[in-house]
């Protein structure tokens, strides 16, 4: 409801009345009036500068008095999705796609930015395009750092995706804690929607057996889906399929024999316990959420990513709505700076003398 | 001292002798009639004529009409809107027809009276008939001193019939009749044994409307009252034909009292008067 910043100053309405009750200074004074015809149109402007007056006044007492819409909060039910924004802000995320960054193509342009920016942008662009979801973003490198709370508000989230770029990016990276720090952000809130960790990284991470664990349990619990954007560069290894020799191991000559079915699956079972990457993607593929990877190594692969998101949004989701408490004196500082013009003008057309 | 001549068509009845003519019969030129010697003629008066015409033998003498004067009243409304300035001063004007009126009636040899009101008739002003020539020129002077304080209305006026002589008077009312039209008819009626001269002090800035646009803020000098005056054409006009109004107004309440007002719009001149009664005449 309306509150006011200052009460005190309302006292000052009484003065309002002054205009009906203290003449104007600095009339001419005039032999008698009874020589003048009558004449409605004067009065009725006379009325009208008095009423002027006093609205200028009431309008000023009100507006110095601070008017003001406390904040307030609301809920409504919506379609979308609460989605916390896991960004790498790692230093290989600094870096370019590599030889052939021509892999991740934008049209017929050139990309050159490096990976942290391409993220950001398509985070932007993701974010931009759905109004009802309800966004919160955590950088991470060896720690997790929460930049947003969870808001509605795409000026907050896209500030918060632009600060993301900021600076350079820190050596390491622990991916574990900042799913931990991801999920733990659902934990003391009312399930009202799907839940969505979008990760966005270029890279993965060994994690502990402990918080394997515990990470599990969170996820399951909090019922949140996983989203891996895993921005894969010239170098970087596949999260799946059939493995090169793992590394380490020499070459074999050309007359050597074909590997057998049984060591490419002991090859890539290594891989998948050597290789983060492959590591992170059978982990989170193993524990029994909502999960899904996307290498995006070309545009159509983030296309999918984000439709799949899209399609997630159909569920119904209760949004609730903080408005900010809303400062109500500027409209009337106008009104009366207007009436004050208005009397001001009256005051320039009067005339001192009779001449 | 600038004096006027003044005049009137009616008989005084006062004894003491003066300028005008007069009922009272004693040493004059204005042949009236004969009388018996014997009932008190005057001997000096002795009509050879009528007396050898007489059927019973009587001595006749001739018996003139004697020159009186008048009681001449100066009756001034002393309300503050006599003492608004525009672009004369119109109580500087009181003062000198009351200094120009006192003189000349002094030179006359009429008995000079003043009867100053404002809301009650101001006694402190006040002066009786009487020829001593230092109470009525004194008067002017005193005048001078009493601007009105605060914002007195004329309503003393209606009162001052009181205050005139029982004998018929040449009352000068001198005033702005800045008054109710009803206000006007009533003080009129009050002084209507009198020989009433209404002398009407104006101003150019009363009885000309201000030109150009704008807004006025006028305060009335009597009632205090405020009026915010939006000038345009159409007020203007209204206005002029308020004010034709008003003239031919004044015109026709005074000429029930036989005499039209003077009208002094200008500074005051003791030839205007003498102009006013020539022409009257």
């Amino acid at each position: 409801m309306l509150a006011f910043a200052h009460p005190w100053a309302l006292l000052l309405l009484l003065l309002a009345a002054v205009p009906w009750l203290v003449p104007a200074r600095q009339p001419v004074l005039w032999s008698h009036l009874g020589l003048l015809p009558a004449d409605p149109a004067s009065d009725r402007l006379a009325r009208l500068l008095q009423l002027a007056a006093m609205l200028a006044w009431i309008a000023v007492t009100l507006a110095l008095a601070g008017p003001y819409l406390p904040e307030a909060t609301s809920t409504r039910i919506g379609r979308g999705a609460e989605i916390v924004l896991l960004l790498d802000r790692s230093r290989s995320m600094d870096q370019k796609f590599g030889p052939e960054t021509n892999t991740l193509r934008s049209g017929d342009e050139r990309i050159d930015d490096s990976k942290a920016k391409i993220a950001k942008r398509l985070i932007a662009e993701f974010s931009a395009g759905r109004p009802n979801d309800v966004f919160s973003m955590i950088d991470f490198t060896n720690v997790a750092i929460p930049t947003l709370d969870f808001t509605q508000k795409q000026a907050a989230v896209q500030a918060a995706i632009r600060a993301a770029d900021v600076g350079r990016g820190l050596a390491d990276t622990d991916i574990g804690h900042a799913l931990q720090a991801a999920g733990e952000r659902f934990s003391d809130r009312v399930y009202t929607g799907s839940r969505i960790v979008l990760l966005v990284s270029d890279g993965g991470g060994q994690i502990e057996p402990d918080l394997r664990k515990y990470l599990t349990q969170l996820y399951k619990r909090n019922r949140i889906a996983l989203y891996w954007i895993y921005i894969r560069s010239y170098y970087s290894p596949p999260l799946t399929g059939p493995v090169d020799a793992p590394a380490g191991t020499p070459t074999p000559g050309p007359g050597a024999a074909a590997p057998t079915a049984e060591e490419l699956k002991a090859a890539q079972d290594a891989a998948d316990e050597s290789i983060p990457e492959r590591f992170l993607n059978k982990f989170f593929s193993g524990i029994g959420i909502p999960y899904h990877a996307y290498e995006a190594q070309n545009p159509q692969a983030l296309k999918n990513a984000i439709d799949d998101v899209g399609r997630l949004e159909a569920h119904p989701i209760t949004l609730t709505e903080v408005s900010p408490r809303r400062d109500l004196s500027p409209p009337l500082f106008v009104i009366a700076a207007l009436l004050t013009a208005l009397l001001a003008w009256a005051k320039g057309m009067e005339r001192r003398t009779w001449q | 001292m600038d004096e006027f001549h003044y005049r009137i068509h009616w008989r005084s009845r006062g004894h003491v002798t003066g300028a005008h003519r007069g009922t009272q019969s004693g040493a004059g030129f204005e042949f009236t009639g004969h009388r018996a010697l014997a009932e008190g003629g005057d001997p000096r008066r002795l009509d050879i004529r009528a007396s050898l015409r007489d059927p019973f033998g009587r001595w006749q003498v001739r018996v003139f009409a004697q020159r009186s004067a008048i009681p001449v009243v100066l009756l001034a409304d002393l309300s503050a809107s006599m003492a608004v300035q525009g672009q004369h001063d119109k109580w500087q004007s009181l003062v000198d027809l009351t200094r120009s009126l006192a003189w000349s009636v002094s030179r006359n040899g009429d008995l000079f009276s003043f009867i100053g009101c404002d809301e009650q008739v101001r006694q402190d002003l006040f002066v009786p008939p009487t020829q001593r020539r230092a109470a009525t020129l004194a008067v002017a002077d005193r005048l001078l001193q009493s601007r009105p304080m605060g914002r007195p209305a004329a309503q003393g006026l209606l009162q001052a019939a009181n205050w005139l002589p029982q004998r018929r008077s040449l009352v000068f009312l001198v005033s702005d009749f800045h008054h109710p039209v009803a206000f006007i008819e009533q003080l009129l009626a009050a002084l209507q044994g009198h020989d009433v001269v209404p002398v009407v002090l104006w101003d150019p800035v009363e009885t000309q409307v201000p030109k150009g646009r704008g807004l006025l803020r006028l305060q009335d000098s009597e009632t205090g009252q405020h009026r915010l005056v939006w000038l345009r054409p159409a007020l203007q006009a209204a206005w002029r034909a308020a004010l034709t109004e008003r003239r031919a107004m004044l015109l026709r309440q005074c000429e029930r009292l036989g005499r039209p007002p003077l009208i002094i719009e200008d500074a005051f001149h003791p030839d205007q008067i003498t102009r006013y009664f020539h022409a009257a005449a």
